[in-house]
């Protein structure tokens, strides 16, 4: 549908209430002449007519009901809410909530002295020195260490251990090729056969 | 005694202390509050939920209100705000990843031949295809269409009760007619 500019100036303008205006009165000449207008026209009075006439909607038996009564009910509960309740609640947490937050930073500061990668978790991380009662253990459990009877050797025993080892594979060439079957089984001394 | 002089007077009583009548003023305003929000929502439970909030909001204000503009401009002010809001929040909701899901599933959704025959029977109403293409207007433009050319009020009044200037609410009611115009046309062909 083609509509001419005489119309859609008028259309697009704010003054569509004014009939006694000359614009108006121009438009309605011209689109008694013009179809495409005279159409488009004809749709916007009856949306208008249809409008005005919209039927009233089927008011809710229980309208007045929620209207007053829940409004009213509503506005006391909230009313009894804001004057002592909810303050006797939001001041008897708010101790609470202090307490938990500043706990909480405690807990984290603590957890991150621990070193998590050790399977003692006495032991402190590099960059934080160990408490009292940390190194009292530490001290403790490198001298259960030392108790356990474990022998001292020395370099010159290592270096001739090693000799042997190395005239051992001289003589058994064939442990070579078998790397898996050779391994040496170390054995703790705790371990039993 | 007219509608008018009524309110005036529960007013006063009101004010004086006598909450009770306030019964008495919500039923004589109850039906233009909720005639007014069922055309601007279009269905019957958002329409209930923003006439409570909004007599809510009267109990809450009453004592405030000083009357500088009559009781039924504030009660319109009242009335058009808690749509607009209401409208905001439920778009808001909508805006949620379950909403977007249950859309993408809909849209897959094909009329039954009973709902296409009926949909055609809707075209010959046509206050009802105004007013289910009222609803799908933006808020901003749909109220003063609904205040000037369904409950009649003048520009000025709408001018009021928005609080914007009168060339404002010119412009948006064209708008509104225009888009509502482009919907039924839309619709019919």
């Amino acid at each position: 549908m083609k509509k001419c500019n005489i119309y859609l100036n008028f259309v697009n303008s704010d003054n569509f209430d004014d009939s006694d205006n000359q614009a108006f009165k121009d438009v309605l000449a011209h689109s008694e002449q013009c179809t495409d207008c005279s159409f488009d026209r004809k749709i916007r009075e009856n949306m208008l007519c249809q409008l005005a006439n919209t039927p009233e909607p089927n008011y809710p038996t229980n309208l007045h009901e929620i209207a007053f009564n829940d409004a009213i009910d509503k506005k006391t509960e909230s009313k009894i809410d804001t004057d002592w309740l909810s303050n006797l609640i939001i001041g008897s947490l708010k101790p609470i909530e202090i307490g938990v937050s500043f706990a909480c930073i405690i807990m984290f500061v603590f957890l991150f002295q621990i070193n998590h990668s050790s399977d003692n978790s006495l032991v402190v991380s590099e960059n934080n020195q160990p408490t009292g009662l940390q190194k009292m253990k530490i001290l403790e459990a490198n001298e259960n260490i030392s108790e356990d009877g474990l022998q001292k050797v020395s370099s010159e025993e290592v270096k001739e251990f090693l000799a042997k080892l190395e005239e051992f594979q001289r003589l058994h060439p064939e442990s070579k090729t078998s790397v898996e079957r050779n391994r040496p089984i170390i054995r703790l001394v705790g371990d039993k056969r | 005694m007219n509608k008018q002089e009524e309110t005036k007077e529960l007013l006063e009583i009101i004010k004086n202390g006598d909450k009770n009548s306030f019964d008495k003023l919500v039923s004589l305003h109850e039906k233009d509050v909720y005639r007014v929000c069922h055309r601007f929502f279009n269905n019957e439970e958002d329409a209930l939920d923003a006439t409570q909030e909004v007599f809510i909001k009267v109990y809450r204000y009453l004592d405030k209100f000083e009357e500088r503009s009559s009781f039924t401009t504030w009660l319109y002010r009242i009335a058009a705000n808690t749509c607009l809001t209401i409208a905001e929040n439920k778009k808001k909701e909508k805006e949620g990843l379950l909403q977007t899901m249950i859309s993408w599933w809909n849209s897959f959704y094909q009329p039954t031949p009973e709902e296409i025959v009926l949909d055609g029977e809707n075209r010959v109403i046509n206050h009802k295809i105004v007013t289910d293409n009222i609803a799908k207007i933006p808020e901003i433009y749909r109220i003063p269409l609904i205040l000037k050319d369904m409950e009649g009020m003048s520009l000025d009044k709408i001018s009021e009760v928005l609080d914007v200037p009168l060339g404002t609410v010119k412009s948006r009611l064209n708008r509104g007619r225009a888009m509502l115009h482009d919907k039924i046309v839309a619709r019919g062909n």
